[in-house]
């Protein structure tokens, strides 16, 4: 125990330097060195290591969520080859392999293997529009060149090959007519929702009545694997492609369309299919707000603390409980933004603005309480980067200022507030960061939920509502990876979901990080 | 001691043969003695829709459905929890609240105290809350005792012991010393209720129930865990999981969660999914309420509800609620 303690004393200091080994007592051995240091080589290999270890699990976990996600989430545009599967036990199956697997016994670690098949059209299939099919009962498998595959309104994906049209004179008229009408008929649909003149509404009606029989007029045939015909209205076509017979270029249009339309429309089948455009707009309506409140607040507050409150106890304990107020959970400060801003302030404007109206309008959550929850929760973040960047300028600058004779006001607005606006910048950027990723406060408050019902931008007066409620992005994620009817169904649209939101974050964050970079540079120039 | 528990287990696999022959449900239809939808004049407003996590689709679905017919209706829903409905009604931040189980006591007088009379409860779909196992599990049937004595500290259906293993179950061979591992949902969910008072015997949950905050995660969770059991809305089943046919206590005949077994009442766990409203006496309801209403109760509305998985109301229930939308 003596002897070894000799040889553990730098492991407990090991920010002692090197150049002065403690002294070995008389008549113990020298000691080779051991890998934390020892007697007479003390090089703390093994605390190199260990941080080199560290770095290699943050970098390892950092690729994998990002490669996860964006591998997943670039993927879902991608044309999947249609299979035809002819099988023991079961009638032949067209559609797309989703998944392999094994079937899993206990105390095994293989089993027979097996697909996970997507064979779509949940109308006829119910909850069989996936299904795992074992290898050994798979006869054969081919991808016919002449399977379209068919994004739908409704019931999910269509697998089969052309076999007639009704109401139009070819396949590609019928498509192209029906893709048409669906336009109008959405157009007309939102038309009707802006409009309060009960003229126009019923000529709006008549419209809308006249586009759906239209649309139900052209129908196209779809021969299915199990020889039925299944048949859909051009209307309700989505998109319909040739996965099997399109070359390299057709298939990256169709990705990059795919793609495009994904961020550009609107969710559809309880959020599980279709686009995300309401929910991108949503989130970043609300990090906008939540900045404009949460930055000049922040630096306001920044600028009185670092330059002109007295240094003293009062002002030590404001400090810390700064840095300790961001550190809080969300989740208190939405249960604070709750009581706060929806039951006392919302409540109140709701009895002083609009008395005798029945349901609340600023007495339930918005996405005005939701940013303000936010601002709070992120202001603590701005303060204190914003103090580092304030205190980063030297105090040579401000005497300087003071002794040309410039006022403090005049000081703190010409030389310190420009030389302090990067590590601002970086609070903004943390701010912002933290912001957009947040889920919980939103959902404690009732502001983001899963079908929000107008737009928070629209032609109606004010224009910018900020009592609506809206969809997140964040929110989204949640909601379709916990709350779908199909989860299985629901798994592409999560992870495209999760890449939009880590490229947001990510691009703002970019953003930021260049403005500051330009700013630090033109300073670096302009100050001495 | 264990001899009885190893008796009942035994039997219980002797009738699997019988489960084994059971064919997979065909799909269900919609009767069409329900009439369609028919669109009424004049109809505008909002649809605020706040409740139960189950029903959140099948809310979100006819909301997209209600707005293709009134373009002019603006829907909002929002899915937390059934517990969650009663004070938003209350509060008049939601016109519509669903959940998946009937209010209790308490929450009805919180609602008519702020009202001066009671929400009224429109029944709107059947759900059967099944028991599900990893697709890979051979287990074939369970009874509420041995559900109970699987989910519950308090086993208060009477089991003899605590079951936390699948050999307790009848599993033999590799199965029989893992555990059992348990998912549920949380505490806000209706499902979380319904299933504490039908299957628990109002007992307690035991502590080591991973709680999840929707039957989706429920279902994912048991999909990816070999050993896992759960439970949750039948409108939630993936490939990934089972539903295991149940009885209603030992020597009892064991019924799969299909449709006819849940209209007769014979599968044990079937349950009304229930749309509270506003119908005010002597003034009756919103209109958009009530059209909204009308909807789900329509063909339409009820094609939804296969849509999503939960099973359609009999023409004669139908009718039933709709007497419910009159003034009183």
């Amino acid at each position: 125990m003596d002897g070894s303690s000799v040889l553990e004393a730098p492991v407990k200091a090991p920010e002692k330097p090197p150049q002065e080994p403690p002294a070995a007592p008389a008549g113990a051995t020298p000691s080779p060195g051991s890998v934390f240091g020892g007697e007479g080589r003390p090089q703390g290999r093994a605390w190199i290591w260990s941080t080199a270890a560290g770095l290699v699990i943050v970098a390892t976990m950092l690729v994998a969520i990002l490669g996860i996600t964006l591998v997943e989430g670039f993927g879902q545009f991608w044309p999947s080859r249609v299979v035809r599967i002819e099988r023991r036990g079961g009638p032949p199956v067209l559609g797309e392999i989703r998944d392999h697997g094994a079937r899993r016994e206990p105390g095994r670690t293989t089993g027979v293997a097996r697909r996970l098949v997507y064979a779509g059209r949940r109308e006829a299939n119910g909850v069989n529009d996936f299904q795992w099919i074992d290898d050994p009962d798979v006869l054969s498998e081919s991808a016919p060149r002449d399977a379209w595959a068919l994004d739908r309104t409704e019931y999910g994906r269509l697998f089969g090959t052309f076999s007639a049209v009704q109401g139009a004179a070819s396949l590609q008229e019928a498509l192209e007519r029906g893709s048409t009408l669906a336009r109008s008929l959405e157009s007309v649909r939102d038309d009707m929702n802006s409009t309060r003149d009960p003229a126009r509404l019923a000529a709006l009606e008549a419209k809308r009545v006249g586009l759906e029989e239209a649309g139900k007029a052209i129908r196209i045939d779809w021969l299915q694997a199990d020889g039925t015909i299944a048949t859909t209205a051009a209307i309700d076509v989505v998109r319909a492609w040739q996965p099997n017979a399109m070359g390299l270029p057709s298939r990256v249009r169709h990705y990059v369309a795919g793609a495009w339309t994904f961020l550009t429309s609107k969710p559809r089948e309880s959020n599980t299919e279709g686009g995300i455009f309401p929910v991108i707009m949503g989130t970043l309506f609300l990090v906008t707000l939540m900045t404009l409140a949460a930055v000049p607040l922040g630096v306001v507050a920044a600028l009185y603390l670092n330059e002109y409150a007295r240094d003293g106890w009062v002002l030590r304990i404001v400090r810390l409980s700064m840095a300790n107020l961001a550190g809080v959970p969300s989740i208190v400060f939405g249960i604070f933004g709750l009581g706060l801003f929806v039951y006392t302030v919302g409540a109140n404007l709701d009895r002083t603005f609009f008395p005798g109206r029945g349901h609340p309008t600023f007495g339930t959550g918005g996405i005005l309480w939701g940013a303000l929850t936010l601002a709070l929760l992120t202001v603590p973040v701005v303060i204190v980067a914003a103090t580092e960047g304030l205190r980063s300028v030297p105090q040579a600058f401000r005497d300087g200022a003071l002794a040309l004779g410039a006022t403090r006001w005049q000081t703190i607005r010409h030389v310190v507030l420009p030389q302090a606006l990067p590590g601002i910048l970086t609070g903004m950027i943390l701010a912002v960061g933290r912001g957009a990723g947040e889920v919980a406060p939103l959902r404690v408050l009732g502001a983001a939920v899963k079908l929000a019902p107008q737009p928070i931008v629209d032609s109606a007066f004010p224009w910018f509502h900020l009592d609506r409620k809206f969809t997140h992005l964040g929110f989204h994620i949640y909601d379709v990876s916990m709350q779908s009817p199909n989860v299985e169904a629901a798994k592409p649209m999560t992870y495209a979901s999760t890449m939009v939101l880590l490229l947001l974050v990510l691009g703002l964050n970019l953003a930021a990080i260049v403005i500051r970079n330009r700013l630090r540079r033109r300073f670096r120039g302009s100050a001495l | 001691m264990n001899w009885n528990g190893r008796f009942w287990a035994t039997a219980l696999a002797g009738s699997a043969a019988l489960a084994l022959t059971v064919v997979a449900d065909s799909t269900l239809s919609v009767d069409p003695a329900i009439p369609a939808y028919s669109k009424v004049e004049g109809i505008k407003g909002n649809i605020n829709i706040i409740g139960s996590d189950s029903c959140v689709n099948l809310d979100t679905l006819w909301g997209e459905g209600f707005k293709k017919v009134y373009p002019e209706v603006n829907v909002s829903v929002e899915g937390k929890g059934s517990a969650t409905a009663p004070p938003a009604l209350a509060g008049r931040t939601a016109n519509v609240g669903p959940m998946s189980r009937p209010m209790k006591p308490e929450e009805l007088d919180s609602v008519s105290s702020k009202w001066g009379y009671q929400p009224t409860g429109v029944n709107m779909a059947i759900d059967a809350l099944a028991i599900v196992v990893h697709k890979d599990n051979p287990l074939q049937n369970l009874t509420l005792e041995l559900i109970d004595a699987i989910f519950s500290k308090t086993r208060k259906g009477g089991y003899h012991e605590d079951i936390t293993t699948w050999g307790q179950l009848g599993l033999k061979g590799d199965w029989e010393n893992k555990p059992i591992s348990l998912y549920g949902r949380n505490s806000a969910s209706g499902t979380y209720g319904y299933f504490k008072e039908h299957a628990l015997y109002k007992g307690d949950f035991k502590s080591n129930v991973k709680e999840q905050p929707g039957t989706a995660a429920v279902v994912q969770g048991v999909a990816e865990d070999l050993y896992g059991i759960g439970y949750g809305g039948i409108g939630y089943l993936t490939p990934g999981v089972r539903a295991v046919p149940l009885a209603k206590s030992f020597g009892g005949t064991v019924f799969k969660p299909t449709y006819e077994n849940s209209l007769s009442g014979k599968y044990p766990l079937a349950r009304f999914l229930i749309l509270y409203v506003e119908n005010a006496p002597g003034k009756g309801m919103d209109p958009v309420v009530r059209e909204f209403v009308r909807f789900v109760l329509s063909k339409e509305g009820q094609e939804i509800v296969v849509k999503d998985g939960y099973m359609p109301l009999t023409p004669a229930l139908v009718k039933k609620e709709l007497l419910k939308l009159e003034t009183k």
